[in-house]
């Protein structure tokens, strides 16, 4: 066994580092996209709904009371903080306090509580309004004792059927109160949400709310057959500049490298019109024909074909091999590590384009992931747990490919040369 | 037969690439807005406008500055990480490859609103400058002229060396064991196996990678569409950022033209240049 | 030939020509997501049984270069949303059709001055959205100030920010946005111009009024509010704000639900954008605007305005504003609807959207905006004397305005 050096262990440390440094990022990606509110580095898992210390101009915005609208706060004996009381006016009619949420995810909520005090066998519901003011509610319980206790609500989701539970704008706590409660008083405080953590919620709902499946699909054709493509049309137009000689090599080759260097964003307008006569906006067509041969991929395999000993190929063409077969038998196995960088770049410079098929597509279904993923940047907003889970499942499958194709970067000479 | 490897390419350039490189250098002579149809030829008009452009002098600076700031860096990290992962004792561990290529798999854009983050003034930037006992402003690091373009600078490098990691190691793989193996009983330290073998050996690919760097960073634009959107005062503006801005917010599509056919020219030089100094010496 | 042949010929070829008579329109739009955009198009065609339309929901990412790209290639849609910053320059272009006559037609629509362009209308308000003053309860009533009574006049504010400022080190009176392309004169400087009956260009957009009595008075009062406050990115601001560390600023509606989901525990208010004093002035503020325009390419013009007065009816516009609370129908019986009791916040600014102004409508105004930037900056950042800079700058846009 060799000793590690201490100048080894150095390097190795320093290794580490960078690559701490350098997923960084992505780690922050995964832990938002689990997160039920908050953003990079802020997690809520926890969010008070409603007290009673703020002053009242600030409450009226945040709260109103049902079934009556005077309410008291005061404060109780043995408790320093102030409280919610109302009176009940009307045994017959409802009572209770609706707790504005703008618009809440409730999927996110694993249960809400509160102290609440109220007339014995009052029936307790809680109810839920939506943001199209559909309203529903369901009994908790009956209430047994008279003094202030705290309740602990685990919230079920299912339990709602006509409400739209992505988008609450109001919690309320409504007691029906027993024939005998006349000018008693239900007291409330403190109503505050537990949300669930980690939570899988903002996938659910991203794949649900956007059809995702459909864009996965529409991305994997897509740069599938894009990767098999460049891999099989690049290596050959590269052998040819490689390999051969002939009159307007560099001229062409020129060519080669001008296409990559002017850019798109110039070339999109007389794009457009070539798709739009031939008829293709809005098709696979568009998305995968321009791309099938790049500049990109005829340069990465030119300059690695050339980087190849010549030798082989001399050998075989003295033996009267034709070029179809020492492009086939010699060049493309000695291009493994080449073949598998392009497939990489191929699939992740198509899977990850936005630009380009955002102008080409119109219809939902035609949309590629990244085109869905725009869809989450909402003007000057960002929905940080959701566009991160977003991102996530967007790039799942790129992680996959590259670990897929990473094991074929390896010295293409030694196995295949010796062998071939 | 040469025809026959060459044509995918012909095939492919001749319907889709044509067209359009000849329909833009055609409205870089005119008056061309992008709404209406309607152009009007102006000669070399917009291509004397630019030069008179205080905003696309600047954009320009930018990019080199930009291009001048990363590609020694990047392609730099970039080699030395190749040649160390690419030594016996690292070779078996796959997970560096992967851990430093990973961050080029995520979209830029989804990369730039996090580092839009990192950077602002309670980021981690400042945080973790303050608590390191710096005076640090209570401002985005994007937010002042000074610091923004260099913000993204450090952003590029920090998400580009992985991307030019993978496509210098693939190089690396053809370089023959025999070649090693010699230096070795010639009783060559790794040092110099390094520059006087593996370097040379593998000019085509740095090239390639020198090139490739190049021209993306000449192009660089996303970064700058989502982070400041060449603000502030055009401290970060370059010049496809600019391009874009004026062929699609200013309505002067025959000026954006023009404007990528300067940079196409530039771009050329440079890369001319590269292929010069890195070209294969006839053995 | 029967009968009954022939009948099934007649109702064959009545089918066929029914069919036929189906007008097709293309929609493109932002503001709708993807789910109440197909309810609302199923809606409307079931009240239309003869039009079948198209929906395409743009991003925000890059959507606009969508548009742009179709028109070059002469393949716009039949209904356009469009940001009221850019009718001015798509009506130069003599792209979209002229709708002065429905303005005449719909009497309880605001916001026309933003479809505006040389004295015609070339599109319908659909949706605003606007900025109001954010304050933190806390830092008020730490600060000694009533909550219940928040500043309404530059005087107000500028007393309540040092107040505030006063409690600590990294507790800033206000907030101004800066080092960004646009935020720097909507969150506060271009209105607070308004307010004070001061212009940037004058009405027949000829002549550059930057340093005018009303632009100077602004600009001070800018600067003096600047030396109690920090200057960063309008995020970074919102986020400093929810932190608990900023009295004031000026932001948009879609604010409220990210502090509400961010920082739940920051208590705050929305009030009007105050006014230079109580004797002079009103309470302006920035008008952005969702315009429905019907580009002149359009073929079935009196299709595509039947759909775009049906969006344009305040109870869809209210469902685009329930989705996405950032923006407010431009009807303004909009306000009688009951999802505004339980955002009391939200209609503050459906309220303030009453005295918002647009930028002035020329094609310049994407150059002359950038110049505005720079000379907030220097007039906050640099603290560059008052006078000086708005003449440099006023020059500057004097020079863009004669190139036009």
């Amino acid at each position: 066994m060799k000793k590690r050096t201490s100048g080894g262990r150095w390097l190795f440390t320093l290794l580490i580092l960078l690559l701490v440094i350098s997923l960084m990022p992505l780690f922050m990606m995964f832990f938002t996209s689990v997160i039920p509110q908050g953003d990079l580095f802020h997690l809520i898992t926890e969010r008070s709904l409603l007290d009673f210390e703020s002053s009242p101009i600030y409450l009226r915005t945040k709260m109103k009371t049902i079934g009556t609208r005077n309410f008291e706060l005061k404060e109780l004996q043995n408790r320093d903080n102030k409280v919610l009381s109302i009176t009940i006016e009307d045994p017959g009619k409802e009572y209770g306090v609706a707790a504005f949420t703008g618009d809440n995810d409730m999927n996110l909520v694993g249960h809400l509580s509160l102290y609440i005090s109220a007339p014995e066998n009052s029936q307790l519901y809680l109810g839920l309004k939506d943001i199209n003011d559909v309203e529903e509610r369901i009994p908790l319980q009956t209430i047994t004792h008279d003094g202030l206790k705290k309740l602990r609500v685990d919230f079920e989701p299912q339990q709602f059927e006509t409400v739209n539970i992505g988008h609450i704008s109001q919690i309320q706590f409504i007691i029906a109160p027993p024939e005998d409660a006349l000018g008693r008083e239900l007291i409330v405080d403190d109503i505050q949400s537990k949300l669930k953590f980690p939570t899988l919620s903002n996938f659910i709902t991203v794949w649900k709310e956007q059809d995702f499946a459909r864009y996965m699909f529409n991305s994997s054709l897509i740069s599938l057959v894009v990767v098999l493509g460049n891999l099989l049309f690049c290596s050959m137009v590269a052998y040819a500049f490689a390999r051969k000689q002939f009159r307007g090599r560099e001229i062409l080759f020129s060519l080669v490298l001008a296409t990559m260097m002017i850019p798109p964003q110039v070339t999109i307008i007389p794009v457009f019109i070539l798709m739009k006569n031939l008829g293709w906006i809005d098709t696979y067509m568009a998305l995968i024909f321009p791309f099938l041969v790049t500049p990109f991929g005829i340069f990465l395999m030119r300059q690695y074909i050339e980087q190849l000993p010549s030798e082989f190929d001399e050998a075989a063409y003295v033996d009267g091999a034709s070029d179809f077969q020492i492009f086939t038998r010699i060049i493309m196995p000695l291009s493994g590590p080449a073949m598998a960088v392009l497939g990489i770049n191929t699939f992740i410079t198509i899977w990850n384009d936005l630009f380009y098929p955002l102008v080409m597509t119109n219809s939902k279904s035609m949309r590629t992931v990244q085109v869905g993923l725009a869809m989450y940047q909402k003007l000057n907003q960002t929905d940080w747990p959701r566009m991160m889970s977003a991102s996530t499942i967007a790039g799942i499958p790129v992680i996959i490919i590259f670990l897929i194709f990473q094991k074929q970067i390896i010295s293409g000479l030694v196995e295949g040369g010796v062998k071939g | 037969m040469i025809f026959a490897f060459l044509s995918p390419w012909l095939i492919i350039f001749a319907i889709f690439n044509a067209f359009p490189i000849i329909y833009s250098f055609f409205t870089s002579f005119t008056d061309y807005s992008g709404l209406n149809p309607e152009m009007k030829f102006v000669g070399l008009g917009n291509y004397i406008k630019a030069f008179q452009d205080e905003v696309f002098l600047k954009a320009l600076g930018n990019t080199l500055i930009f291009v001048v700031g990363t590609i020694p860096f990047t392609t730099g990290i970039a080699l030395l990480l190749a040649l160390l992962l690419n030594s016996k004792r690292l070779k078996k561990n796959g997970i560096f490859k992967a851990g430093f290529f990973l961050p080029s798999v995520i979209s830029m854009v989804v990369i730039s609103t996090i580092w839009i983050y990192l950077y602002s003034s309670n980021g981690l930037f400042n945080t973790v400058g303050s608590f390191l006992g710096f005076q640090m402003e209570a401002r985005s690091w994007l937010a002042s002229p000074k610091t923004a373009l260099l913000s993204i600078m450090i952003m590029d490098i920090w998400a580009a060396f992985g991307y030019y990691l993978i496509l210098i190691y693939a190089g690396l793989q053809n370089v023959p064991e025999q070649l090693y193996e010699a230096a070795r009983i010639d009783g060559a330290t790794n040092t110099q196996i390094a520059l006087k073998i593996t370097l040379p050996y593998i000019r085509p690919t740095l090239f390639f990678v020198i090139a490739i760097n190049t021209i993306r960073s000449f192009q660089i634009f996303s970064e700058i569409y989502t982070m400041t959107g060449g603000g502030p005062r055009n401290s970060t503006q370059t010049i496809v950022h600019y391009l874009y801005q004026v062929a699609f917010r200013q309505f002067d599509m025959g000026y954006g033209s023009a404007i990528s056919y300067i940079l196409l020219i530039m771009i050329m030089i440079v890369t001319l240049i590269q292929r010069y100094l890195l070209r294969s010496d006839p053995v | 030939m029967s009968k009954k042949f022939v009948v099934f010929l007649l109702a064959l070829m009545l089918i066929v020509t029914l069919s036929m008579a189906k007008t097709k329109l293309v929609l493109w739009q932002f503001m709708m997501g993807d789910e109440t955009g197909r309810q609302v198009i199923e809606e409307f065609e079931a009240a239309n049984p003869d039009i079948e339309v198209e929906f395409v929901q743009l991003s925000w990412a890059n959507g606009f270069d969508k548009i742009v790209t179709a028109f070059a290639a002469d393949a716009a849609p039949d209904v356009l949303e469009l940001g009221n910053t850019w009718v001015a320059n798509f009506a130069e272009e003599g792209v979209l059709s002229n709708m002065n006559w429905i303005m005449e037609t719909n009497k309880d629509i605001v916001g026309w001055n933003s479809a505006s362009y040389k004295g015609d209308v070339w599109g319908v308000p659909w949706l605003l959205g606007t900025r109001a003053m954010f304050y933190n309860i806390d830092l008020f009533e730490e600060a000694g100030l009533d909550p219940a009574n928040p500043p309404a006049t530059w005087d107000e504010v500028l007393e309540a920010a040092e107040k505030i400022n006063a409690l600590a080190d990294d507790v800033y009176g206000f907030g101004l946005a800066s080092g960004e392309p646009y935020s720097p004169w909507q969150e506060w400087f271009l209105p607070a111009v308004w307010g004070n009956n001061g212009k940037v260009v004058s009405t027949d957009l000829k002549t550059a009024l930057f340093n005018t009595q009303e632009v100077i008075e602004a600009a001070e009062f800018y600067q003096n509010l600047s030396k109690q406050a920090i200057m960063t990115r309008q995020d970074d601001l919102m986020d400093s704000f929810g932190e608990g560390k900023i009295g004031m600023v000026v932001g948009g509606a879609h604010q409220i639900s990210a502090l509400f989901t961010s920082y739940p525990e920051t208590k705050f208010l929305v009030t009007f954008i105050p006014k230079p004093s109580n004797e002079k002035g009103f309470h302006a503020s920035f008008a952005g605007g969702e315009i429905l325009t019907i580009p002149e390419s359009c073929e079935n013009k009196a299709e595509a305005l039947k759909l775009v007065e049906y969006l344009v009816d305040p109870d869809v516009a209210m469902r685009v504003t329930k989705g996405y609370p950032a923006v407010f129908p431009s009807n303004i019986t909009a306000g009688e609807d009951p999802w505004f009791d339980d955002h009391p916040l939200e209609y503050v600014f459906f309220e303030q959207n009453a005295t918002a102004v647009p930028v002035p409508p020329t094609p310049q105004w994407t150059k002359i905006q950038e110049k505005v930037t720079e000379a907030v900056e220097a007039l906050i950042l640099d603290q560059a004397p008052v006078k000086e800079t708005l003449n440099k700058y006023n020059q500057q846009i004097q020079e863009l305005l004669d190139q036009q």
